[in-house]
């Protein structure tokens, strides 16, 4: 193992220690409590207090930011790191190895050491999958990649809690391999097989400086920034949904049609494979669709399913592969999603 | 002189083709600028991290956004 794995590894389990120091001293917890007190505002008081809509948008704000500042900060560090330490080649030349169960766990555990831009996942899928990765670890990737992005992981611990954050984890790793592995067996010999192109080590042949230490922490810090300066605007995207779904939404309506029980998990499920939700707004609009009703389950279920799936990236997969591919895999992402929304809400049945 | 600039459309490779067209009006260098979001044309050029920048069928950069003296440097060289 080289420094540049080493210190990527070595950043991730620091967040990860710091964050477990600060929960089991309570710290996390002291915030939830409040949090619990707190008069959560809903569409039946907006009704009974007549508050205008607009302080509804900015309390909302405030009481997200509240919550989910330190989390935030610590996902752009992790960001920057990893954009500038992660070993990339060596995860796509791990994912092309082809034996066994290998790839695929290389291909959902390794997203976030790939890339951290929702927009590059899918040409990195069309070049995992041409290039002889197999289509198998290029869906497993496609769909876990963006749930595994630590800014929404650390975003889901901050505002929805652990239990949310370590299921999401969970569930979108192991639905990814699961339905990455199903697919590829469905269409084994049945599509026409992509040039085997040795995976390039060399990132496309474009030269890579070694820089010094010092200089790449510089860059690190670059890019946390360019991070920050593409996903803040997201989180207040959410947060303004979330808002508006609390102000406009009554909770009567989320309740019937996504609270608890099977339909409305399945409903959820199937909104997240289609809606288009950029990586990171569904937290905010999940925590606010919580607090006026929605059931556990089928929030989990949405926070599989909505950030993996969505309808233009659907589209964009046809142009890869032919339809049939997307068409099976949002199917079986779409009964993960009921599946883990189900046993999520088993275990964790209130917000 | 032709230079290509890869992305499906997110605001960073936005961010690459403004940097690459601020360089080519300092340089007053004359090139064919071309965007190609198109999905397949990515893959096909085998950008698997976006944005990725061509200069004259030569791949120079994939992921980031080069720096602008980097980027006025590869126009250079390649006049």
């Amino acid at each position: 193992m080289d420094k540049r794995t080493m210190f990527a590894i070595g950043i991730l389990a620091l967040i990860f220690a710091v964050i477990l120091v600060y929960e089991w001293s309570g710290a996390l917890t002291g915030v939830k409590i409040t949090m619990a007190e707190n008069k959560i505002i809903t569409a039946k008081l907006l009704e009974e207090n007549k508050i205008p809509v607009h302080m509804f948008i900015i309390v909302t704000i405030v009481d997200y930011v509240k919550h989910s500042w330190l989390c935030l900060l610590l996902a752009f560090i992790a960001a920057g790191a990893l954009q500038e330490f992660a070993p990339r080649d060596k995860v796509i030349k791990l994912m092309g190895s082809g034996r066994g169960f290998a790839p695929y766990v290389v291909a959902g555990a390794g997203g976030p050491l790939l890339s951290m831009c929702s927009c590059s996942i899918i040409p990195l899928f069309g070049g995992l999958y041409k290039r002889g990765a197999g289509l198998g670890p290029a869906i497993t990737f496609l769909l876990a990649a963006p749930a595994f992005n630590p800014a929404a992981i650390l975003l889901t611990l901050g505002l929805l809690g652990w239990k949310f954050a370590a299921a999401r984890i969970i569930v979108a790793v192991t639905a990814g391999i699961l339905v990455g592995y199903a697919t590829d067996k469905i269409f084994k010999n049945k599509l026409p097989e992509p040039e085997p192109m040795r995976i390039d080590t060399e990132s496309n042949g474009v030269p890579q400086d070694h820089q010094g230490f010092g200089k790449r922490l510089v860059n690190m810090t670059l890019y946390s920034w360019e991070f920050v300066k593409m996903v803040l605007p997201l989180i207040f995207l959410g947060v303004i949904c979330a808002g508006l779904v609390k102000a406009f939404l009554p909770p009567s309506v989320i309740i019937k049609y996504l609270g608890n029980g099977v339909l409305p998990i399945m409903l959820s499920s199937a909104i997240g494979v289609f809606m288009y939700t950029p990586t990171l707004v569904e937290v905010p609009l999940v925590r606010g669709l919580l607090e006026s009703g929605m059931g556990t389950g089928a929030a989990m279920a949405f926070l599989l399913t909505g950030p993996a799936l969505s309808l233009p990236s659907i589209l964009g997969v046809c142009k890869i592969v032919k339809p049939r591919v997307p068409a099976v895999y949002a199917t079986l992402m779409w009964m993960c999603g009921t599946a883990a929304g189900l046993i999520f809400w088993f275990l964790v049945p209130k917000f | 002189m032709k230079i290509e600039i890869f992305g499906p459309g997110c605001p960073r490779c936005h961010q690459l083709e403004k940097c690459v067209k601020d360089a080519m009006s300092e340089l007053n260098i004359p090139a064919d600028v071309e965007k190609i979001s198109d999905i397949t044309k990515i893959v096909d050029a085998g950008i698997m991290h976006t944005p990725g920048l061509r200069i004259n069928g030569k791949m120079k950069s994939t992921g980031r956004i080069p720096k602008p003296e980097e980027i006025k440097k590869w126009i250079v060289e390649e006049k």
